[in-house]
C-alpha cells in the first residue's frame, strides 16, 4: 500500500509532510503561548506602528511596557521547575461522548512549595496518517474550488478535527507544599471507542500574568481505559418472536424479572434504575454505586452485527457499532439475554452472554470490533441458523447495503427467524423490496431515524 | 455558542469606561470621552441585549470601517495634509470603532464572530454552508482588544518621550495602573496576586530602563543622522533655493487669486525676501548676532518672525503708529486655499491686513507674512499698502552687501566685462553711499546686458552648486528667473548697493471677472535694492561698528527678460474646468468658514444625527431580543417579587377575608367576581405574557373590580 502511495501521490505526500510539520510547530507554540500573549504581541506591533513618531507621541512607553511584560512573563515561565509524581485512578471503561471523570494523585517531590500547577494529559496526537490524508476526502470536497482541492488544506483541517482519541484531560490549578500529596479531579471526553492509554502526563506551569507556560513531562504510571461505543436512545423496543421465552443457562423462566440473588456492587451507569442505588456505598465512596443481582428469568435474543467495510466506510461501521451498542445497553435494562454475533478476522465469534454483569463484557467486545474487507456473510449466516432455535428474535445491524447483504438477509428470513433489521446507509432509503421491513438509518442522522 | 469557542473573557466592569476617561484626560476632550464611557458602561446598567448575529456584527464592523475610510479619504483629499494630521485622526480610532464596540457590549452572545473582520472568510463560510459543509465558528470577545486600542490612541499626538512633562507623567501613570488591572483579569486562569505584583514591578522597572535607553538612542539618532540637533533649520527660518520657484512654474494650477481694489495695479506681489546667499540657497538671516533688532515683548513667535498687532476692527498692523492711517494708496484682496506656515503674497508697502478671523499672522524682518496654524482651509485677506509709510521690512545692514566668497571672482569678472570694478566690503570701514541716479544708471545697464546676452529657459542649466551665479553670468548665460534674480542681487551688492533676493508672483493674467490669477506658472524671483539711503554706524562699540543704511527706499530690480511669461505653455481645455473647480472649492470653503454658516450646519447635522439616532434607537427597541440568558425582565422580576395582583389581593383580603391556603388566586378572584374578566386576564398575564395586553389593562380591571365590590357592598 505504501509503495503505491509513494508512486501516485507525490504532491499530496509533500503537502502532508508540510502540514504535519506545521501542525507540530503550531501545537508546540499554542501549548506554550496563551491567547492573552498573542493579544499583547499584536498590540505591541500596533503600538509600534501607531506610535512610530516619537517626537509627537508618547505611545512608545506603552510599547516598552508590553515588551517588558512579555519578556518578564516568558523568562518567569522558562525558569519554573517541577518535580512531582502522578498516579491516576481511572475507571475501567468509559463511553464515547460521555465525560470520563477520574482522579489523579499528585505528590510534590521537591523540598519547596509548588504553586499554580496545572496537569494536562498528553499523547493525544490528532494528526492523520499519510494514507488518510492521501486517500480520504472531506465530505463535499468535490464542491470546493480547484485551489482548495489541490492544496487540500480543508481536508487536513477536517482530518485534524476528527483525529485524536479524546479531548480535555486538564486539571484546575493546584498548590502543593513540600512533599504534599493531593487528589486532583480531571475529566476526559472520549471521541472514539477503543483502548486509551494514558501515559504522558504533563505539568503546565504558567507565569504570573498567564501569558506563557512551561510544559514539563512528569513521572506518571500508565493507565488504560476502554472506551465503549457511543449509544443512541432507542424507542420503546418490543422484540416479538415465536419463542418469546427461552431457557438460558441455569435460569429459565416465562416471566421477565429480576432474581433475588445479590451478586455485588458496581459503579452507576446512565440508565440504571434509582431503586438499585446502594446509598451507603455511595456515601462511603463518594461515587454513585448500584447493586447487582443475578438475573435468572430472561428471554433470549440475537444481535447480528455486520462488520464488513464493503460498500460502506469506517464512519458507517462506527454508526452500526453504536446502534448495536445501543441495543446491548437497552436490552440489558429490559432484562433479557443477548447473543451477539459478528465476524472478526477469519474466525467467527459467537458471544453468548447474559445478565448485567456481562453487559460490560459485550461493550468491551464492541469497543474493539474492527472492520473487515471481507464480508463473511456465509459464516455469519451459518452462525445465525445454528442458533435460531434458541432465539426469540434477532436484531440485525448492517453497516451498508449491497447484493451480498440482501442475499444474507433473504436466507435468514427464509429460515424463519424473526428479524428486526437496521441498515446504516447514505441518504434516503433506496427503492428496494428487500428493505421494505428494514429500518433505514442515514449515517449522519442515526438518532433521528431511530426514533421515527 | 460554546464558551470554549470564545477567545478572551469580557473585561471587568468599568474598565472600558476608565480607559475612555483616560483617553479624554490625555487629549483634553473630556466631553467626548465621558459620552463614550457612559455608552460602553451603560451595559451594566440596562438589561437590554440584542442578538446581532453574524450579520449584525458585520454591519457594525463595516460601519466602523466606513467611518475610518471616509475620514482618511477626506484628509487625503485635502492638499496640504501632513503626517501629524493622520496622527490626530487615528487618535480617534476608538470612537470610529464605537459601533463595533457597542455591538459587542450590547449583544446577547459572548463574542464577536472572528469572520466579521475578513471578507474572504465570510465568503468562504457562506460557500461552506451552501455546500452543506460543517462550519466551525470561532468567536472573540473584543473587549480587551478594544481596551488596548484606546490605550494606544490615548498617547497618540500627545507628549514626547524625550521631554517628560505633566502630560507624559499622566500617560505613564495611567497606563501603569490600567495595565495592572488588565493583567489581573486577562487570561481567566487564577492568579496569585503576590507573584503577579512582583512580576509587574519587574516589568515596570524594565520599562523604565527601556525608556531611558530609548531616549538616549533617539537623541543620538536625531543628532547624528536626522539633521536635527542645534544646527537644524526650524520651520520659522525662511529659506529658498534654486529650483523651488521653477518647480512651481511647471504647474498651471491657480494658487491665489488677487482682486485689486485701489491704486495702481502692481506687476508683482511678494512672498518674501532673502538676504543671505549660500550656494544655491537664499536665507533670511537679518537678526543674527549684532544685527538683530529687538522684537517687542510678547510678539516674538520664533526665529525671525513676530506676531502682528490686532486691531479692534479685526485687522492686523505691523506698527502701532499705522493705526490711525486710513488713506492707504493701494488696496486689494487676495484669497485662496492655504495651509500651516504658508506665506501670503502681498503688495509692496503692505501695512495692514484685514478679513481674517483669528490671530494667525506673523511677519519677519524681510517683509514675509506667514500664517501659523490657520483654523480654516481657505483665506481671504484684505491688503492695505502705502509706500509712504515705514516699510515692513527692516532697513538693510552691511550684511546686505555680502557676496559669497566663492562667487566674488565670477561676479567681478562679469562686472569687469561691463567696465565696472567690484567693491570689497570691509566691516570696519563705512560702506560708500550710492546715489539713486547711479543706481538707476547701473540698473539700466544691467537690464540691457541681460536682455541682449542672456536667454530665458525653464530647463535647469546650472551644474555648479557652489558657484551657480558665476557659472550663469560667465558661462551658461541662460536660465530661469531664479538665476536672473540671484545674479542681479550679487551684482548690485558688489557695486555697493544693498539688495535682497525676492520671491513672489507676477500679476499678469486677468480673468473675465477682473481678478488676477496667480498660477504656479506666475511664480517669479527678482531682486530689490535699497536706494537713496545713508550708511550710519548703530553699534555701541566704535571698534566694532554695525552699519545700517537709513533714509532710502526699496526699489524693484527685475532683470528677467520680459518675454518669460510668454514662454509658458498654453492652457489646455481641462485647465478651464480645473480653474473653475478650484475657485468653487475656495469659495465654498470660505463660505463654510463663516461663523453663521458653520453654526447653521452644526445645528442641521445635530438635528439630522438626532433623528437618525432616535430612529435606530426605536428600531433597536423593536427588535430587542429580551434579556440576557438567565436574567429576568423587570416585569418578570416584579411578578416574582410580589405577584401581579399582590396589592389587590391585600385590598380584597381586608374586605372579604384572607385567601384560603391552597386556593389559587384566579379561583379566589372568580369566587368574588364571577362575571369579571379580572381572573382570566390575571391568568393570561401570568402564564402567557406575550398574549396579554399589558399591565395597564389589568390595572383598569382592578379599578373596575374595586368599583363593583364597593357598589355591591353599598347595596
Amino acid at each position: 500500500m505504501l509503495s503505491k502511495i509513494h508512486d501516485e501521490k507525490r504532491f499530496e505526500r509533500w503537502l502532508y509532510r508540510n502540514y504535519r510539520y506545521a501542525t507540530s510547530v503550531g501545537t508546540f507554540i499554542t501549548e506554550r503561548i496563551n491567547p492573552p500573549a498573542w493579544l499583547l504581541i499584536g498590540c505591541t506591533g500596533g503600538s509600534l506602528i501607531l506610535g512610530a513618531n516619537w517626537s509627537r507621541s508618547i505611545v512608545v512607553v506603552l510599547t516598552f511596557l508590553f515588551c517588558s511584560v512579555l519578556f518578564v512573563g516568558l523568562v518567569w515561565a522558562l525558569f519554573r521547575k517541577v518535580e512531582v509524581v502522578v498516579v491516576r485512578e481511572v475507571p475501567r471503561t468509559g463511553a464515547v461522548g460521555e465525560p470520563l471523570p477520574y482522579v489523579a494523585k499528585v505528590q510534590n517531590l521537591k523540598s519547596s512549595a509548588l504553586r499554580d500547577l496545572f496537569l494536562k494529559e498528553g499523547g493525544n496526537d490528532s494528526r492523520p496518517s499519510e494514507w488518510e490524508f492521501c486517500y480520504l476526502e472531506e465530505p463535499g470536497e468535490e464542491d470546493r474550488n480547484i485551489f482548495d482541492r489541490k492544496l487540500a488544506f480543508y481536508r487536513w483541517k477536517w482530518l485534524l478535527q476528527r483525529g485524536g482519541q479524546w479531548r480535555g484531560g486538564e486539571s484546575l490549578g493546584v498548590d502543593l507544599d513540600p512533599d504534599e500529596s493531593k487528589e486532583v479531579s480531571m475529566t476526559l471526553f472520549p471521541l472514539r471507542r477503543g483502548l486509551i492509554r494514558l501515559n504522558d502526563m504533563r505539568a503546565v506551569l504558567p507565569d504570573p500574568f498567564g501569558l506563557f507556560q512551561r510544559r514539563s513531562a512528569i513521572l506518571n504510571e500508565e493507565s488504560e481505559v476502554l472506551i465503549i461505543p457511543k449509544r443512541y436512545r432507542l424507542p420503546n423496543v418490543v422484540l416479538d418472536g415465536e419463542s418469546e421465552l427461552k431457557t438460558s443457562g441455569e435460569a429459565a423462566s416465562t416471566v421477565r424479572g429480576e432474581g433475588d440473588e445479590f451478586l455485588g456492587l458496581r459503579e452507576y451507569r446512565s440508565g440504571d434504575s434509582l431503586r438499585r442505588i446502594h446509598w451507603k456505598a455511595w456515601a462511603r465512596t463518594g461515587r454513585p454505586i448500584v447493586k447487582q443481582f443475578e438475573d435468572n428469568r430472561f428471554p433470549r435474543y440475537g444481535l447480528v452485527l455486520d462488520t464488513s467495510l464493503k460498500e460502506s466506510g469506517k464512519d458507517h461501521l462506527e454508526e452500526a457499532i453504536s446502534v448495536a451498542a445501543s441495543f446491548v445497553s437497552t436490552l440489558d435494562q429490559q432484562d433479557c439475554l443477548l447473543d451477539m454475533m459478528f465476524v472478526r478476522g477469519e474466525s467467527q465469534v459467537f458471544m453468548s452472554e447474559r445478565g448485567e454483569a456481562q453487559t460490560e463484557r459485550l461493550m468491551e467486545v464492541l469497543a474493539e470490533v474492527q472492520g473487515s474487507e471481507e464480508g463473511g456473510y456465509e459464516s455469519l449466516e451459518q452462525l445465525v441458523l445454528q442458533h435460531r432455535g434458541e432465539m426469540a428474535a434477532c436484531v440485525v445491524v448492517l453497516s451498508g447495503w449491497n447484493k451480498e447483504r440482501e442475499v444474507f438477509l433473504a436466507k435468514i428470513r427464509a429460515a424463519g427467524v424473526t428479524m428486526h433489521v437496521y441498515v446504516v446507509g447514505v441518504g434516503e432509503q433506496p427503492d428496494d423490496d428487500a428493505l421494505a421491513e428494514a429500518h433505514w438509518l442515514r449515517w449522519d442522522h442515526v438518532q433521528e431515524d431511530l426514533l421515527t | 455558542m460554546n464558551d470554549e469557542n470564545v477567545i478572551f473573557k469580557a473585561p471587568p466592569r468599568l474598565l472600558l469606561g476608565a480607559a475612555f476617561l483616560f483617553w479624554g484626560a490625555m487629549h483634553e476632550n473630556a466631553l467626548a470621552a465621558l459620552a463614550a464611557a457612559l455608552l460602553v458602561e451603560s451595559r451594566s446598567w440596562v438589561k437590554w441585549r440584542w442578538e446581532f448575529g453574524e450579520k449584525g456584527f458585520t454591519r457594525a464592523w463595516q460601519l466602523s470601517a466606513l467611518i475610518l475610510i471616509v475620514l482618511v479619504a477626506r484628509l487625503f483629499q485635502s492638499e496640504d495634509h501632513v503626517f501629524s494630521d493622520y496622527l490626530h485622526l487615528f487618535a480617534w480610532l476608538p470612537f470610529m470603532m464605537l459601533p463595533l464596540g457597542l455591538a459587542q457590549q450590547f449583544c446577547s452572545d459572548e463574542g464577536t464572530p472572528v469572520t466579521t473582520f475578513s471578507f474572504i472568510a465570510r465568503r468562504k463560510m457562506s460557500a461552506d454552508r451552501k455546500a452543506g459543509r460543517e462550519v466551525e465558528m470561532c468567536y472573540m470577545q473584543i473587549g480587551y482588544p478594544y481596551f488596548f486600542l484606546i490605550m494606544i490612541t490615548a498617547g497618540m499626538g500627545v507628549g514626547v518621550i524625550v521631554k517628560i512633562g505633566a502630560n507624559e507623567i499622566r500617560y505613564i501613570v495611567g497606563v501603569s495602573i490600567l495595565m495592572a488591572v488588565v493583567l489581573l483579569h486577562l487570561g481567566g486562569k487564577r492568579k496569585r496576586k503576590g507573584a503577579l505584583g512582583v512580576a509587574y514591578l519587574l516589568a515596570l522597572l524594565m520599562t523604565a530602563g527601556m525608556c531611558w535607553g530609548g531616549i538616549l538612542g533617539y537623541q543620538f539618532f536625531m543628532t547624528r543622522y536626522s539633521g536635527g540637533g542645534p544646527n537644524r533649520n526650524s520651520s520659522f527660518e525662511s529659506q529658498t533655493s534654486i529650483g523651488q520657484v521653477r518647480k512651481l512654474q511647471l504647474s498651471p494650477k491657480v494658487i491665489w487669486r488677487y482682486r485689486h481694489e485701489k491704486g495702481k495695479t502692481p506687476n508683482l506681489v511678494r512672498l518674501s525676501s532673502y538676504s543671505w546667499a549660500d550656494g544655491t540657497s537664499w536665507r533670511s538671516r537679518f537678526r543674527l548676532g549684532i544685527h538683530r533688532e529687538k522684537i517687542a515683548p510678547g510678539r516674538e513667535v520664533g526665529g525671525d518672525f513676530e506676531s502682528l498687532l490686532e486691531q479692534e476692527d479685526g485687522s492686523y498692523l505691523f506698527q502701532q503708529s499705522d493705526g490711525n492711517w486710513s488713506d492707504f494708496k493701494s488696496q486689494g484682496v487676495i484669497y485662496g486655499m492655504t495651509s500651516d506656515l504658508a506665506l501670503v503674497p502681498h503688495l509692496y508697502g503692505t501695512k495692514k491686513l484685514g478679513g481674517i478671523q483669528t490671530e494667525i499672522l506673523t511677519s519677519n524682518s524681510m517683509g514675509a507674512i506667514q500664517m501659523v496654524a490657520p483654523k480654516q482651509k481657505a483665506m481671504e485677506i484684505e491688503l492695505f499698502a502705502d509706500q509712504e509709510l515705514t516699510p515692513v521690512e527692516h532697513d538693510p545692514s552691511s550684511r546686505d552687501l555680502l557676496v559669497p566668497s566663492f562667487e566674488i571672482e565670477g561676479v567681478d569678472k562679469f562686472l569687469a566685462e561691463m567696465g565696472h570694478v567690484g567693491t570689497e566690503y570691509s566691516n570696519s570701514a563705512k560702506p560708500e553711499d550710492v546715489s539713486e541716479h547711479g543706481f538707476l544708471e547701473f540698473r539700466e545697464e544691467l537690464r540691457r546686458r541681460f536682455y541682449e546676452d542672456f536667454e530665458y529657459t525653464l530647463f535647469l542649466t546650472g551644474a555648479n552648486r557652489l558657484k551657480p551665479y558665476s557659472e550663469f553670468l560667465n558661462q551658461k548665460r541662460k536660465g530661469h528667473c531664479e538665476y536672473f534674480g540671484g545674479a542681479a542681487t550679487l551684482l548690485l551688492r558688489r557695486m555697493g548697493i544693498p539688495s535682497r533676493y525676492v520671491v513672489g508672483f507676477a500679476v499678469s493674467e486677468q480673468s473675465d471677472s477682473g481678478e488676477y490669477l496667480l498660477r504656479g506658472q506666475h511664480a517669479h524671483a527678482w531682486s530689490q535694492a535699497y536706494v537713496g539711503g545713508t550708511w550710519v554706524n548703530e553699534g555701541e562699540d566704535a571698534e566694532d561698528p554695525v552699519w545700517r543704511c537709513r533714509g532710502g527706499r526699496w526699489m524693484t530690480v527685475d532683470l528677467t527678460p520680459p518675454d518669460w511669461l510668454g514662454q509658458m505653455e498654453g492652457q489646455s481645455w481641462m485647465q478651464g474646468f480645473s480653474d473653475w473647480w478650484q475657485k468653487a472649492k475656495t469659495n465654498l470653503t470660505l463660505w463654510f468658514a463663516k461663523t453663521s454658516v458653520r453654526g447653521g450646519f452644526k445645528i442641521f447635522f445635530i438635528c439630522i444625527g438626532s433623528v437618525i439616532g432616535l430612529y435606530f434607537f426605536y428600531k433597536l427597541l423593536g427588535i430587542r431580543a429580551g434579556t440576557k440568558a438567565g436574567a429576568v425582565s423587570p416585569w418578570e422580576e416584579r411578578v416574582r417579587g410580589e405577584g401581579i395582583l399582590r396589592g389587590f389581593e391585600k385590598w380584597l383580603g381586608r374586605r372579604a377575608g384572607p385567601r384560603p391556603a391552597g386556593v389559587p388566586l384566579a379561583s379566589w378572584l372568580r369566587q368574588h367576581f364571577p362575571d369579571g374578566e379580572l381572573a382570566s386576564r390575571y391568568e393570561e398575564m401570568t402564564f402567557d405574557p406575550k398574549k396579554s395586553q399589558g399591565a395597564v389593562s389589568l390595572e383598569g380591571l382592578v379599578k373596575e373590580a374595586k368599583v363593583i365590590w364597593k357598589s355591591r357592598n353599598e347595596k
